[in-house]
């Protein structure tokens, strides 16, 4: 008796629907805007629908308005009205390169719907970088043995305030055709969409961290915004010290080819994308890489709370961030011989 | 650390306490110490030694009132002695087969009174004309005379008559039946008192705080209600001598071993069972009192998973669960006025859960890989303290108090893969997580009563806590019998904190009418890198309208150093305990309550409170994808933030000595604001509107009672996507949404209400032994409650919220004997 009595809480235990009470009733304004990152800003504004109202359409934005001042002083924005130029139908748009230091205020209205405003700073440049790259080993999943290039950089964090930074690696493949003495080049520049970051400081006390905070930008517009992927930090366990950064990727060896009518050379180059992240851009991506990543959330174990937006009256983000580029940095390992081909 | 700091933690409470035993010796008006006041109970003892007969009463009966009557009569028969003690005092003696069996009576009369009052004294109150008024030992009455609000003091025997989940009475359980305390999850644990986190409780077991309460995740508190003596439950109006947490105080105290005759409980349940025995080591003067609980749940938890998992060919599954609890206590009676007494509490929970078969992640086609996965999780708490208590005179007594708290949560994870059918390749990896707090306490408090209108308190401590979480990972690889390494990482933190406080209050009595408890309470937190202290004024005011009718109004301030850090809300050993550091800020509380409490005719009362009450730096996990924060890292990921909560409780209820019947009403707010989250307040987790509790008790006969409750509450609030973005292809006509979340808590869980029924048949022996059967009905209407809910869509694309309940109607029954 005691065994089927305390068997009933796991063979009993049921799902049921009910209606989602006291969920808003309107649609909001929704601002996608990163700053910064190039000399034209797109201002992405679209309208969201209560999803009671499911299947159905949200308010359009064609009456859309907006403005913007930079320190204070407005300046005209221009509205695309196609998609070909690269910039999205409907969105409004700025072509200028903002400078570090820069406050972007912005609003935007849409016909019956509440008005949106955000504010951004863009960031400061990355701190001046010390370099290094390497070779080393790692294991995948299965234990099977991989090789990784490593990127350590060095810099000095500022004490004064709280940073919040982006790295990403970007892999350029070019080829040399290496024919009748004539030498062709051509290349491929993709992202490194897999990357694993550790740091290390000057302190002796703090031993090393196999994963500091790391994030990926996932869709929704953001990526778009800048070009890409990147790992985003905070400088919470390094703050005011140097630190030591090291990025890795997978490595792949150049190859050399030889054909029947000469040597065609495979090679990787690398370099790094660093960036420089405003207080919103790094909440928001935050917070969305947390809701989409954490399987607690889907067992009802936890609630997501890390709900960022920095629109006020509306959702989204406005955030803004500074982009610096190291040289090009060769691959270790020199040259491969792959074989003949003939 | 600084041997300044060390200096400084220490300097500051032996000062106080030095100056107390000063005070108190001052204080002395003469040689020869005041007798205490005599009581009932002093008195039934002299009549069962004089008369051989023995004394069977329940948990209604109060025998700790004063006795208020005369001398002993010549050639007094036991008649006439029963009448003579127990006349005026609301209790009626029958004889049944030689017992003496005590109810309460009907409200009557007083003679004259005598006697004196002190502020918190249950002694009759000096009057000229004496009215009818009840003599009962009902919380309402102490309502009205008490000075603080938002307290209810629960006697020890009444945890064993009211509400019992499983047939086990639990003191959390009972708490949250109250109102101004929301439960969060069903069955679990969890006291969130106006609008508290749900760690800012403090727990204190004989004065020694304790940080794991709870068995079974929440399901049992810790507290075995057959050796507890009362429970002083705080909600505002904190007075001074307590502090470190900014929400309730939950105050259990354990009873002293019977000096004079050896009894005992033994009780068998569903799933666990108790025995309870005391008793005298030389009698007058020593005591014992032991009592453990041991659930049997391992014994059949395997049998129900294979049955419950049966259709799973290839997936086995195997699991245990037990918890065990002791509680021990010696008292030596000096004399009188000095008493010492050692208390030992030890609770352990262990669970394993695992998990072996086909794991088809690792497949790679052609090889059969098997998989296991482990989990261990053992959590528990251990105290003991050395308690002596001495009358220094007549006006001022002293409580002394040595402790050590130690509560360890270790969780393990493991997982073995191996290749092929004879483990060709195997992986493993492991982690284990041990969180561990140890506590070495000091504490000094004095009581002196200079005049009748003044009750001065004051008092000491010293805490030194050593907060030393770690967690371990490592994986390898093994190969035709190799064994390397592939990965391993550790953390291991280690921090000290240093805790002294010092506080006095005062209960005056301006008046018969006005008095008040006026405290100031201050404490240091020490930690290498940062001092953090805090003055904490307390303020408790009282008027009297009339003897049935009072007003109060309290304000209190408290600061909390350590905070209790996890990434979920379920009360798992995923807990860690963490001191504030320079980084990170002790949370701090401001609450005003007021109230009107009324006795009302017809055996009615009727209070009415209200409370509103705001928290800064209190913390939020904004993290990873990860049941444990990171360690080394994990001032990182919490950031800090505010609440606030208000609102009104009514609390109204009847009494006879047979039935009992309350009913509380709570309407409140609960929100929060953590800007680096989002720009604005926000309701909280546990923000239900309106709340509402019915207790009923009542007794057929001597032989049977049973009891019913009924609970409502809002439902909880979850976070789901609200709105929805709509995106449309550029080349296709497909349209599809994107759901997105515009506030965090944005909807309710459906409305939360249940019934439960349980009853208790009584069979006294002529031996004097009682047999207790219980039966009772957790649910009894077996609303599937939603403990856990998403939103999903329909065909048509149309959001729903689906919720999943988990806790069906459960019957249960138990046996008691108390011999």
């Amino acid at each position: 008796m005691s065994l089927v009595l305390a068997a009933l809480p796991l063979s009993v235990s049921c799902e049921y629907t009910f209606d989602l009470k006291g969920l808003g009733t309107e649609g909001k304004v929704y601002l996608t805007c990163v700053a910064g990152s190039s000399d034209t800003t797109v201002f992405d504004i679209a309208t969201t629908l209560p999803i009671k109202d499911i299947p159905g359409s949200p308010v359009p934005t064609d009456n859309a308005r907006a403005s913007l001042s930079v320190n204070g002083t407005p300046v005209e924005l221009s509205r695309s009205t196609d998609s070909s130029s690269g910039i999205p139908e409907g969105s409004f748009y700025i072509l200028r390169r903002f400078s570090p230091g820069d406050v972007l205020d912005f609003s935007a209205s849409v016909e019956g719907l509440d008005a949106v405003s955000a504010s951004t700073v863009i960031p400061e440049k990355f701190p001046e970088v010390a370099t290094e790259v390497s070779l080393d080993s790692a294991y995948n999943s299965s234990g099977n043995p991989y090789k990784t290039v490593t990127f350590t950089v060095s810099f000095d964090d500022d004490p004064g305030s709280e940073d919040y930074y982006g790295i990403s690696v970007r892999r350029l493949t070019y080829y040399e055709k290496l024919f009748d003495q004539t030498q062709e080049t051509f290349d491929n520049e993709d992202y490194e969409g897999w990357m694993t970051l550790v740091y290390d400081t000057a302190d002796e006390t703090t031993s090393r961290d196999p994963v500091l905070t790391t994030y990926y930008s996932g869709g929704n517009g953001i990526g778009d915004q800048y070009g890409g992927e990147m790992i985003l930090l905070d400088d919470g366990p390094f703050n005011g010290k140097r630190a030591s950064l090291e990025v890795s990727v997978v490595y792949d060896q150049d190859q050399r080819y030889t054909m029947k009518t000469g040597v065609l050379n495979c090679r990787y180059k690398y370099r790094l994308v660093l960036y420089r992240l405003s207080p919103e851009f790094y909440r928001k991506v935050k917070s969305e890489y947390i809701i989409s990543n954490n399987s607690y959330i889907s067992q009802g174990l936890v609630s997501p709370s890390f709900i960022y937006t920095n629109v006020n009256g509306g959702l989204g983000l406005f955030g803004s961030l500074s982009v610096s580029r190291s040289p090009w940095l060769g691959n270790p390992g020199g040259l491969a011989d792959a074989g003949r081909y003939e | 650390m600084d041997g300044r700091k060390i200096i400084t933690a220490g300097l500051i409470p032996v000062l106080a306490v030095m100056c107390g035993m000063l005070c108190g010796a001052s204080h002395m008006e003469s040689p020869l110490p005041q007798p205490r006041a005599v009581t009932l109970r002093d008195k039934v003892m002299q009549v069962r030694e004089a008369y051989g007969v023995k004394f069977v009463y329940d948990s209604t009966i109060d025998l700790d009132l004063p006795y208020t009557g005369g001398p002993a009569g010549e050639g007094e028969d036991l008649e006439e002695a029963l009448d003579r003690i127990f006349g005026g005092s609301g209790i009626e003696w029958r004889r049944r087969r030689g017992h003496i069996v005590l109810v309460l009576g009907e409200p009557r009369e007083l003679r004259d009174s005598i006697g004196t009052v002190g502020p918190g004294n249950q002694a009759v109150e000096r009057r000229d004309t004496i009215t009818e008024s009840r003599i009962s030992t009902d919380r309402y009455r102490r309502e009205v005379n008490r000075t603080q609000t938002g307290l209810e003091h629960i006697d020890g025997r009444k945890f064993n008559s009211g509400f019992a989940f499983l047939s086990s009475p639990d003191v959390i359980k009972t708490l949250q039946n109250l109102p101004g305390v929301a439960s969060g999850t069903e069955l679990l644990s969890g006291l969130y008192v106006h609008g508290g986190t749900g760690n800012d409780n403090l727990f204190l077991l004989d004065g020694v705080p304790l940080y794991q309460v709870s068995h079974m995740a929440g399901l049992f508190s810790s507290f075995n209600s057959d050796v507890i003596e009362s429970v002083d439950f705080y909600k505002s109006g904190f007075p001074a001598r307590y502090g470190g947490r900014l929400s309730s105080v939950v105050d259990v105290k354990t009873r002293d071993g019977d000096f004079e005759k050896y009894r005992g409980v033994f009780s068998i349940g569903l799933i666990d069972g108790r025995l309870q025995f005391e008793g005298p080591i030389v009698k007058g003067k020593t005591s014992f009192n032991v009592a453990m609980r041991r659930t049997w749940m391992d014994a059949f938890l395997s049998p129900v998973l294979k049955m419950a998992f049966r259709k799973e060919r290839d997936t086995k599954y195997d699991a245990s669960y037990s918890f065990y609890d002791l509680n021990a206590r010696l008292t030596h009676r000096f004399s009188p006025d000095s008493r010492l007494s050692l208390n030992f509490y030890n609770g352990r929970d262990g669970f394993r859960l695992s998990r072996m078969g086909l794991d088809d992640t690792h497949s790679d086609g052609e090889r059969t890989l098997y998989n296991t996965n482990t989990s261990r999780y053992r959590w528990g708490s251990l105290t003991a303290s050395l308690n002596w208590r001495y009358r220094i005179s007549g006006k001022t007594d002293m409580d002394l108090v040595a402790y050590y708290t130690r509560s360890p949560g270790i969780t393990e994870f493991s997982s073995d893969s191996f290749a092929g059918e004879d483990g060709e390749t195997a992986l493993a990896s492991s982690e284990k997580n041990i969180s561990m707090i140890n506590d070495f306490g000091l504490r000094a408090d004095f009581g002196w009563r200079p005049s009748e209108k003044h009750y001065v308190r004051y008092g000491a401590g010293y805490q030194f806590h050593r907060y030393s979480p770690s967690r371990e990972y490592l994986r390898t690889s093994t190969t035709q019998g190799e064994r390397s390494e592939l990965s391993s990482s550790g953390s291991h933190m280690l921090y000290h904190g240093h805790e002294p406080s010092v506080y006095i209050e005062d209960e005056i009595t301006f008046s018969p009418k006005f008095s008040a408890n006026i405290g100031l309470r201050y404490a240091m937190f020490i930690v290498p890198d940062k001092i953090w202290h805090g003055v904490e004024p307390r303020a408790a005011l009282k008027y009297t309208v009339s003897p049935s009718v009072s007003l109060k109004a309290s304000y209190t301030e408290m600061n909390q150093f350590n905070h209790s850090i996890s990434a979920l809300y379920i009360d798992l050993p995923a807990v860690s305990w963490m001191p504030s550091t320079g980084k990170i800020r002790p949370m701090h509380s401001r609450q005003t309550a007021a109230g009107v409490y009324l006795e009302l005719p017809y055996n009615l009362h009727l209070d009415l409170e209200g409370f509103y009450k705001t928290m800064d730096n209190i913390m939020e996990y904004s993290g990873l994808n990860s049941m444990f924060p990171p360690l080394d890292r994990w001032e990182s990921s919490f950031i800090s933030g505010k609440g606030r909560a208000y609102g009104a409780e009514l609390d109204f209820g009847y009494r006879t000595a047979s039935t009992r019947v309350d009913l509380y009403y709570t309407l409140s707010w609960s929100q929060r604001y953590f800007g680096s989250i989002f720009p604005g307040w926000y309701p909280d987790r546990n923000d239900n509107r309106h709340k509402i509790t019915v207790v009923a008790t009542h007794s057929l006969s001597d032989r049977i009672d049973f009891y019913m409750a009924w609970n409502y509450h809002s439902g909880n609030r979850v976070t789901v996507p609200d709105q929805a973005l709509k995106f449309k292809s550029q080349w296709s006509m497909t349209e599809w949404y994107y759901p997105v979340y515009s506030r965090p808590n944005n909807a309710r869980l459906p409305d939360y209400h249940r019934l439960d029924f349980g009853m208790n048949i009584h069979k006294t022996t002529r031996k004097g032994r009682e047999n207790v059967w219980n039966v009772s009905f957790y649910n009894v209407y077996c609303r599937m409650n939603a403990v856990f809910a998403s939103i999903s869509s329909d065909r048509n694309g149309k959001y729903y919220g689906r919720a999943v309940g988990i806790f069906p109607l459960v019957p249960s029954f138990s046996y008691t004997l108390k011999f």
